[in-house]
């Protein structure tokens, strides 16, 4: 009991973090993008925070404000001058282009800080506390609690405001929303300084305690992507829920993976594979995902 | 018929007079279509025109250039006052120019309500929240937009409809809602393509009726574009007849119908 406790916080702070990925890839992808360049956003966001935080001593918040401010300049110029450009030309030069995004981006953080483990600066470490005989992790609970309060800004946002509103317009009938008078360019430019906030956060969280940061964080968006598919391709509540069942399905596995392997040989690292095996059931019954609507595309 | 009348209305309207949109000589071309060549009209402040033609005539690529989706080769288009083809798309709802789609423009995940009120996001200020979330002048300007799309809906009919999801409505209810959403801009020009295809003959009827009450109450101008002859030669004040990218006829509906050429080209292919 104390065990499953235990294994259910920390997969709850892991998918609340798969969660804002998802969430990440979902806004950018309802914009027609599949961007496969957001775990070199993660990276970049948690190597920032990193090094402006051990490295030059400043202030771990200051160093995440200003990482956020980076990723976000840098995803809206990079909308603007160059997925703008190619977007009409089909899904595969944007794949291509966000896929080769991510491989410079990578070797560029891989080229300047070497390849060894080291801290993302934050202020609370191993911190934690213990109640009876479960551990509470500070990284976790604050994982726990950001993800909540960015999920529920956004989600308050996306359904209430003029901008969110917007975006939501844009995501479904791009060319109805301009008819509306909707400045497309302006909102995708929204879009992707909210997805570069969120994934920087994310990548920073993620490699806080009991992780820590190297130049594959970023591969963990990889990762997300069953989160995104099993919740429903493009619907950000899916996003949500398939984050923290990923999030779940990974630790709890990894929790009882001796036990597991008593009944089945799964060997070890079966962690990686039972967010594939949580998504193919859930497909096998629900095609669409969780929360995923058939026939969203315009008729 | 008074013959000055007649022959005032087949002319493009004369200096001073007053004047909404005036298109001149646009030309449109996709790889090897001529899809509009050298067209040319105009239209009046609160004037319902018709433009009829068979299919792939240039109809909704006449409205796609409108709107600039579509840009022409040459032409002009003024429209009060300004040059539209130096305008945005997006640019187009402040200046008063809203449009249907012929093949539904809906968000169709969004209730019918955020549907019309997403249209107003030219008029409402960059803070506004809305839903019920607000506070202060935010909750005395969503109230008025609310308001306005209230009475919108009622106008059309669709106020039982109001919280449903737009895609879950049946086909003519989203024509409907089309229309609502396009009013909701407050426009002074509507373009509409097509407003009662694959309608019932009751729900044409109702549509008609709307769109006369919006030329006499809102004081819109209108562009209709369709197909229904009977409807259009009904409530239209001029009647334009494009036939591959070319305008054939532009005149008053009783001398539309029995220009030859028109009949030629349209009434006799039994659509009439
Ligand atoms: N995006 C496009 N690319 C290439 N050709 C086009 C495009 N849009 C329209 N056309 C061509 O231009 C011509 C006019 O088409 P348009 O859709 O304007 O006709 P229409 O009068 O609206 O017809 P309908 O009554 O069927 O709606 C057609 O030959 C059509 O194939
Ligand atoms: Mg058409």
């Amino acid at each position: 009991m104390t065990t499953l406790l235990q294994l259910l916080i920390s997969g709850l702070a892991l998918g609340a973090i798969y969660s804002l990925v998802a969430l990440g890839f979902t806004i950018i992808f309802q914009a027609g993008i599949v961007n496969f360049a957001q775990g070199s956003f993660m990276l970049v966001g948690a190597y920032l925070t990193s090094w402006t935080t051990l490295n030059l001593g400043w202030n771990f918040f200051l160093s995440l404000l200003l990482a956020i401010a980076v990723t976000v300049i840098f995803g809206v110029l990079f909308d603007r001058f160059i997925l703008t450009h190619v977007h009409h030309t089909g899904h595969f030069t944007v794949i291509m282009i966000t896929f080769g995004l991510e491989i410079i981006l990578k070797s560029i953080v891989q080229a300047m800080a070497g390849i060894d483990l080291r801290g993302n600066g934050d202020l609370w470490g191993k911190a934690g506390f213990n109640i009876g005989e479960i551990r509470f992790n500070i990284n976790d609970l604050i994982a726990i609690g950001i993800s909540l309060v960015l999920l529920l800004v956004f989600f308050a946002v996306f359904k209430y405001s003029k901008q969110g509103i917007a975006m939501r317009a844009v995501a479904l009938d791009t060319e109805a929303a301009a008819a509306v008078g909707i400045n497309v360019p302006r909102v995708n430019a929204i879009t992707w300084a909210i997805f570069a906030a969120v994934t920087t956060i994310s990548g920073v969280l993620l490699a806080g305690f009991p992780r820590s940061l190297d130049t594959s964080l970023g591969d963990t968006a990889l990762r997300a992507l069953p989160a995104i598919v099993l919740g429903g391709l493009g619907s950000t509540s899916g996003a949500v829920v398939g984050g923290i069942v990923v999030g779940l399905a990974e630790v709890l596995v990894a929790g009882y993976g001796t036990e597991i392997n008593k009944f089945v040989p799964i060997g070890s690292g079966a962690q990686t594979v039972a967010p594939y095996v949580v998504l193919l059931i859930v497909l096998l019954v629900r095609p669409q995902g969780l929360f995923g609507k058939k026939g969203v595309e315009r008729v | 018929m008074s013959q000055s009348l007649t022959s005032a209305s087949t002319l493009p309207a004369e200096p001073g007079q007053d004047v909404l949109l005036k298109a001149e000589d646009i030309t449109l071309k996709f790889k090897g279509v001529t899809a509009l060549n050298a067209v040319s009209f105009d239209v009046r402040p609160g004037e319902l025109f018709a433009v009829i033609g068979p299919n792939g005539a240039g109809k909704t690529s006449l409205f796609n250039v409108l709107t600039r989706v579509y840009q022409p080769i040459g032409g002009a288009i003024h429209y009060n006052g300004l040059d539209l083809l130096s305008l945005r798309t997006d640019k187009l709802a402040s200046v008063g120019i809203a449009r249907t789609f012929q093949n539904l423009g809906l968000f169709p995940l969004m209730s019918v309500l955020e549907n019309l009120l997403v249209c107003r996001h030219h008029l409402m200020k960059s803070g506004v929240v809305l839903g019920g979330l607000h506070f202060g002048l935010s909750a005395k300007e969503e109230r008025s937009h609310r308001a306005y799309c209230l009475e919108i809906a009622n106008l059309l009919g669709l106020t039982r409809w109001l919280e449903r999801t737009a895609r879950d409505l049946p086909y003519g209810i989203q024509k409907k809602i089309e229309l609502a959403r396009a009013l909701a801009m407050e426009p002074k020009l509507l373009l509409l393509d097509e407003p009662v295809a694959g309608m019932n003959h009751e729900e044409t009827e109702e549509i008609a009726q709307i769109i006369l009450t919006i030329q006499s109450q809102m004081k819109i101008a209108q562009v209709l574009v369709e197909h229904d002859m009977a409807m259009v030669m009904g409530i239209a004040d001029r009647v334009m007849v494009l036939d591959f990218g070319q305008r054939i006829a532009l005149g008053l509906p009783g001398e539309v119908q029995a220009n030859p050429e028109v009949i030629r080209a349209y009434l006799g292919d039994g659509d009439y």
